[in-house]
Order: structure tokens, then sequence, then C-alpha cells
């Protein structure tokens, strides 16, 4: 038998404990700057401040809504089923460090060495869909079924295309180890996969905004026709749960499509963990110029938009993938 | 003190035993849940257990694909199901039907018993990871005809459910 | 039976997230005022008394949405392999036997334009 010990625990179990309390750490901070970004990006578009008053130009927003939410009763809807409808956002926020962990901030910055570690994003993503079930039925609420209705059927049709396009990536590289598919793309923009693959990285684009559920996609929550969507019940911290999980989620999709696409820690000049963020965070501006730039779809716009195009789209180029690795 | 008990092996039980809890805990509310989505989540409890076992036995990509297919798309199906139907329950099942079902539960279960009372199961050696690139290649090689058959199977599956529930739709 | 460190992430990572997600959750339970009584507790409803149960029974264009989905991701479970080994020696024999799988799919979706699938009629009954 072999000892503990032998089995190299320290390596593996002291990176796996330090990468999840940095990550619980860059969630949170990272959380709440988006929210106060979020909000400065809207108002400037918009030719208002946003947030001013919370300490200078309101940086401290976002603390103080926090302090809120906490403040606020938990309020339990009458013939609501108790444990679906608490257990939605702890299920919706759950796996969210889990999907941080195979991916490389940095030259050797990585929570777990797997060789799945897209697959493992992948999968784990898909529990977001179970919490959108658990809250919309769990609330007694009509908005909140007709709005986890339209979410669930809404991120599912987005992850074929998703997935086709991640599977053009996945061939090219032989690999699905994150790290891996860093290694072989070059620091330059021109080596990065986005100029072999730029169909796959439209592609990949268009769905993380439509898996997030972010405007012009944000259907499941349209207030201005369902109130607030599937979180309609949710008083204070359940609502603020909703929400950092769907920040955290925003920050996942840019860092993978950072890391497919964009070379992740590689860049010009000096390569590095500051051009990987600096790659998740101008992901994420363009995902918020969009949300508030363009007005919402119809529902079944968001799914012909899928289905009559991006997926007949994704498999052709798939195909056109695999020719021309066939060919060279 | 030593801490001896604590090898890989012991590790590797420890899994087992939590697995196993979880896919029967998962099983139990999925059979005596009152609300059919508070099922579904049972059942869901029970494929993380079974991904679990996967990944017990060194079969990586299989957890990961019963996570990615059962919780991601099937319960998405369950739920939709659930909503063509009613929903709630109509009262509680007779005692008969208690019976028959717990006897049609008990039937398999014996058998499979049974079967193992008899033959001890055979120790099948450590089991080792196969990659994902050797598993594509064999599909692209030996089992190529298996490969295209599952995509006709499935095409077939889904306009086999459009004819039968979607014209069925158009002719109301 | 094999131990890897894989299973020990996946469950310290859902267990830090149960554990970041409960935290405020208790801390609400802690300091948040507790009100009850009137409508406090009574679903949202645009102001009226909610009419009727909201467990209804939904159309089938969302089952068939989900069924779609799912024959799909079964392909792509099969894809995932074979695009990773594809690289390692892709040929004319292999882009053959890839063509054949993915024509599979995108006649799927052919049938399912030409079937109406995609299209929403004013009225569904």
């Amino acid at each position: 038998m072999m000892a503990l010990a032998d089995l190299q625990i320290p390596g593996a179990l002291v990176r796996l404990v330090v990468a999840l309390a940095a990550l619980a750490a860059f969630v949170g901070v990272n959380g709440m700057l988006l929210v106060y970004l979020e909000r400065k990006v809207a108002g400037h578009i918009q030719r208002r401040p946003g947030p001013f008053e919370v300490g200078p130009h309101g940086i401290l927003q976002a603390v103080a809504d926090a302090l809120k939410l906490v403040g606020k009763q938990l309020v339990t809807p009458n013939g609501a089923d108790w444990l679906l409808f608490w257990g939605a956002p702890v299920v919706s926020f759950m796996p969210v460090f889990l999907l941080f962990l195979p991916i490389e901030f940095g030259p050797g910055l990585y929570g777990l060495d797997v060789n799945l570690g897209l697959l493992l994003i992948l999968a784990f993503a898909g529990l977001n869909v179970v919490a959108l079930c658990m809250a919309g039925w769990g609330s007694n609420n009509k908005w909140a079924l007709l709005g986890a209705a339209r979410a669930v059927a809404q991120s599912v049709a987005y992850e074929i295309p998703l997935l086709l396009a991640v599977l053009a990536i996945a061939a090219m590289a032989g690999t699905l180890h994150l790290g891996e598919i860093v290694a072989k793309q070059g620091s330059w923009p021109w080596q990065w996969n986005v100029a072999l693959q730029p169909v796959a990285f439209f592609i990949y684009f268009v769905c993380s905004v439509a898996e997030t559920n972010r405007a012009p996609f944000d259907l499941p929550e349209a207030e201005s026709e369902l109130t607030a969507g599937f979180h309609t019940e949710y008083p204070g911290m359940g609502f603020g749960l909703f929400f950092l999980a769907e920040y955290a989620e925003m920050i996942v999709v840019s860092a993978v499509g950072a890391t497919l696409f964009l070379g992740g820690w590689k860049g010009p000049l000096v390569d590095g963990v500051w051009w990987f963020l600096f790659k998740i965070y101008a992901w994420l501006l363009v995902m918020m110029w969009i949300r508030w730039t363009y007005p919402r779809v119809r529902f079944d716009q968001i799914l012909n938009l899928c289905w009559k195009w991006l997926i007949p789209l994704a498999l052709l180029n798939l195909l056109a993938t695999f020719v021309a690795l066939a060919v060279v | 003190m030593t801490l001896d008990f604590l090898t890989a092996d012991a590790a590797a039980k420890a899994l087992f035993v939590l697995y196993f809890l979880a896919i029967l805990v998962g099983g139990i509310m999925a059979v005596a849940a009152k609300s059919l989505v508070k099922a579904m989540l049972g059942l869901i409890k029970t494929l993380f257990g079974v991904s679990g076992m996967y990944l017990l036995m060194q079969a990586p990509f299989v957890a990961l694909m019963q996570l990615l297919i059962y919780v991601g798309a099937v319960s998405v199906l369950i739920f939709f199901a659930i909503m063509l139907t009613r929903g709630e329950e109509e009262g509680r099942p007779a005692m008969g039907k208690k019976i028959l079902a717990v006897l049609a539960a008990a039937a398999p279960a014996a058998r499979v018993g049974g079967l193992l009372l008899r033959h001890a199961p055979m120790p099948a050696g450590t089991p080792v990871e196969i990659s994902l690139q050797a598993l594509g290649q064999l599909l692209l090689t030996d089992y190529v005809l298996a490969f295209e058959a599952i995509s006709l199977v499935l095409f077939v599956a889904m306009a086999g459910a459009v004819v039968l529930g979607f014209e069925r739709r158009l002719s109301k | 039976m094999v131990f890897t460190w894989l299973n020990i992430a996946i469950l310290a990572a859902l267990g830090l997230g149960v554990a970041f997600a409960g935290a405020p959750l208790a801390g609400s339970v802690l300091l948040a005022p507790r009100a009850s009584g009137g409508d406090l507790r009574m679903p949202y409803e645009c102001g009226m008394p909610p009419h009727g149960s909201p467990w209804i029974r939904f159309g089938i264009n969302y089952y068939f949405y989900a069924l779609l989905f799912l024959a799909f991701d079964v392909d792509v479970l099969y894809l995932f392999p074979v695009a990773v080994a594809y690289t390692e020696h892709a040929g004319w024999i292999e882009l053959v036997k890839v063509c054949i799988f993915l024509a599979a799919l995108g006649l799927g979706v052919l049938y399912f334009w030409k079937k109406g699938v995609f299209t929403w009629p004013k009225k569904i009954s």
C-alpha cells in the first residue's frame, strides 16, 4: 500500500488549497468590480455619470449594495417549495470555483492540471440550468416559471453552437487541456487561434453573450414583460447570489474565450498574467457595450438565430476545419 | 500519532462510500418526493454519484459526459416533460399500487443480487485511464460503424419525435 | 478503484462554492429584520392576488427544443474524442468518415427547418 505522502500530496493538495483561496478572493473582488463597472459603463453610454455618491466617483457603491442586500429579510413566498426555492441560488453558485480551476491564468498559474479541462468547464456549467429549473418551479410564481422555461430553452439551444465552435479548436489543437491549447498559440495576434478560426470565434462570442443571459439575449429576465423572470420572488441575498453567479460566469466565458481564441496569457512583447486579465476585461467591456447598445430581441428570434444560423454555420465551420486538417 | 491509515486505497474507499451515499439518498429522494421537480433533483443527485463512480474507475471522460448529457440535457427534457403534465400529484397513490411498485423494484434487485451472491465479482485489476486520443482513434478505425450508426440513430430519433408530436400539434 | 486528486479538487471546489453562497445567506438570517403579516409572502403578480396556480401545462414547443438539444449533445459526445484524435492522423478516409457523421447532423437541422419546427405561429394550440 502506498502512503498518501508518496502520491505527491504536497504538490497537488497545496496547489489546490492555494488556488481555491486565491479564487475566492478573485471572484469576490472581480464581482464587486464588475457591478461597479457595469453601472459606470451603462451610465456613460447613456450620458449620465452612473453611481457617484458613495466614495469618490462612487467606487464604494458595490460595497454599499452588498451590505444593503445582506440587510434584507429572506422572505419565502407562500406556497413556494422551501428546498427548491433556497437551493436554487446555492446550486447556481456552487460550480463557480470549479469552472476556474482548469484555466491557466499565467505561465504555470493554474489550479488543477487536468487533461479534460475544457470538458470539465462545459460539464459543470450545465448545473446552472438545474438551478434555473429549481428557481422557476420553486417560486410559486407565474413570471418565475415562464422566465425559467425561456432561460432553460435558450441556454440549451446556445450550448450546441458553442460546443461545435469549441470542437473546431479542439480538432486543431488535438487536446482539451487548456494550458496546452495556450501553448500551441503564439504571442502575436496573427498566431492566435482567432486568426485561423474567425467564424468559430464569432459563434463563440455570440453564444457567450446568450449563455450568460445578457442583453440583447436577456429574455429570461426581461423586466418589461416578465417582471424579473426566474428571480422575481427572490429577496435580498437570494437575488444577490444569482447576480454574483452570473458575473462569475461572465468572467469564466471570457477567460475560456481568451484561452481558446486569443492566446491566453500570451501577448506581444511580454507574456504574462496581465495579458490574460487585459483580454478578459476587454471581452467583458465589449459584452457590456453590447448590452447597453442593442434592444432586446424576441424569443422566437433568439431561438431561430441559433437553430437557423449559428448551428448550420458552426457545422460548416467544423466541416471546413476537418477538410483543412486533412489537406494540410 | 501516525497517519499510516491515510493511504490512497483508504481515500478511494472513502470516496466510494461518499458517492454510494449520494446515489442512495438521491434514489430515495427521487422515489419518495411529493413534487416531480424534487424527484428530478433526487435523480440529478444520483447522476452525480454515478459520475463520481466513473471518476474512481479512471474514466473521467465518461464521468464528465455523464454530467454534460444527463444533468445538462436529460434533466432539462424531464423538466419540460413535467411542465407538459400536471406537475402536481393528484392525491396519494393507492396501497395496491404501492405494493406493485415495491415488487417491480424488488424483482430486478433480487435477480442481480442473486447473481452477485452466486458468482463472486472477479477482481478486474487496477483500471488505467485511456486517453481521449486513443478513444477517438478507436472510433475512427475499429468502431467506425458504431460511430456512423450513432449519428444516424439520433437523426431517426429526432425525426420520429417530430413526426409523432409536432405534426399532431399542427393538425389540432 | 483508483484515487485521483481530480475527485478531491471537484468536491473541494463545489464545497467552497456552497460555503461562499451560504455565508451571505446566513448573514441575512442574522442581520435582517423579521417582518411578518400582511401580504408579505404573497407571490407577486402585478399587485393583484395571484390567480390560479402557476403550475400550468406548457406547450410542447419547449419539449421539442430540449429533445433536439439532447440528440445534438449526444452527437457532440462522440465528436470530442474523434476531433482530438483527428489531428494525429488526418487522412482522406478519416475525413469521409467524419463527413458522414456531420452530414447526418446537418440533415437533421434541414429536416426540422422544412417541417416547420422553427416557425412560430401566432397561436399554438
